[in-house]
């Protein structure tokens, strides 16, 4: 097998970092003009978080190395006793397992979660209306009313699953912070580097394709949409 | 045999004894039941408004809106709407343990509540005529005062 070559370079790249704080920011604006009934401007933070979720798809196969999907999706098996040496007391083992850049076992999962989650937020969205019927997502008027009423329901009850997946990710912070002594946001706020990192500066090509590709998909969003 | 007289005589003077309770009781489920049924009836009515609401504003998206749809579901709102005094009697908010989301300031400020139901039947009914009138300017105006009575009462007085 090829050796990759290895050197000092961030964990996450420029992309992913932005990508990162902007998902809590819209996540946050979304809850805030749905709770103040400013519908429309709910609408657009929901545009803002499809162009998100479509760009870290595709960077989850066309990103940088700790970005991609294959890095840190593994088997079952590998996530168990992961799980396992992490209860258990420090050694060398858990210091090597800390030092592995990007996401963790459980965390890749978690990831994946949570794109599914915020996923089914947009899907859902998309096709929920307001109890009066007038705002309501972008092909809310290709289904009837009940129909938009009852997608408006999933979509405040899995923002409650939302809300546990975003709880679960603050706590497991914490947790490697305290119990661990490793702290996680240097890597995802200022680009922290690692040396145990094989070389994955991304083509700059890849990233114009998924901005390029993200923002298509929400202008066809917009162009389909049945608002008035 | 005397024994037996006195257990029937015990039995039936705990019958008698009882009968009160039993008939509170039946009254104040069928209180609950009445309770229940108006929400019901209101949670409906407010569905009926929901619905033809986007229906005149699917007509109203169009070109050439079809007139007589609009007049339909905006007679259909307004029908709605003027039940609002019946369907908010006291007791009927959060405190009855039925699932509802009117918030308990709709019976400390009636006033503002039901004038909201008021704008709602006279927006309706310029609708009908903007309708009648096949002016569509006209009807986007209604339109949004009806969206504006709907979302501001809303905001007050519905919970989420």
């Amino acid at each position: 097998m090829k050796q990759q070559e290895q050197q000092e370079q961030p964990i996450w790249d420029l992309p992913i970092r932005i990508f990162h704080w902007l998902l809590p920011l819209l996540i946050g604006a979304c809850w805030w003009t749905a709770k103040n009934h400013m519908l429309e401007y709910h609408r657009w933070c929901g545009y803002g978080l499809a162009f998100l979720i479509v760009f870290r798809i595709y960077w989850g196969f066309l990103g940088s190395y700790t970005a991609k999907f294959k890095q840190f999706i593994k088997s079952p098996f590998v996530v168990f006793r992961y799980a396992m040496r992490l209860v258990g007391k420090k050694n060398e083992q858990t210091t090597s397992m800390d030092n592995q850049p990007g996401h963790n076992p459980m965390g890749g999962y978690a990831v994946v979660l949570m794109l599914l989650v915020i996923g089914s937020q947009i899907l859902l969205g998309l096709f929920a209306i307001d109890t009066d019927g007038f705002d309501g997502g972008p092909f809310a008027d290709y289904i009837d009313y009940d129909l938009s009423r009852t997608f408006a329901e999933w979509h405040e009850l899995l923002f409650n699953l939302l809300l546990v997946n975003i709880g679960l990710h603050i706590a497991a912070i914490l947790f490697y912070r305290i119990v661990r002594k490793n702290n996680l946001i240097p890597a995802i706020t200022i680009g922290k580097t690692s040396p145990n990192i094989p070389k994955h500066k991304f083509a700059l090509m890849h990233l114009l394709i998924a901005l390029g590709l993200a923002g298509l998909v929400v202008f066809a969003i917009t162009q389909f949409s049945t608002t008035l | 045999m005397n024994r037996v007289k006195k257990l029937t005589t015990l039995a039936g003077l705990c019958f008698i004894a009882s009968a009160p309770f039993v008939s509170n009781t039946t009254v104040a489920e069928e209180a609950t039941s009445d309770l229940q049924t108006l929400i019901e009836e209101r949670q409906f009515g407010f569905k009926m408004m929901g619905r033809n609401i986007k229906s005149l504003r699917i007509e109203l998206k169009k070109d050439t809106p079809d007139y007589e749809v609009m007049k339909k579901a905006s007679m259909a709102i307004q029908t709605e709407a003027k039940k609002l005094p019946v369907w908010f009697p006291a007791g009927s908010g959060q405190e009855s343990g039925i699932m509802t989301d009117s918030l308990a300031y709709i019976w400390k400020n009636p006033d503002k509540f039901y004038q909201f139901g008021k704008d709602l039947e006279l927006a309706t009914q310029s609708m009908i005529e903007s309708a009648e009138a096949a002016d569509k300017s006209a009807s986007l105006g209604h339109l949004k005062a009806i969206k504006a009575s709907c979302s501001g009462c809303h905001q007050s007085f519905r919970a989420d």
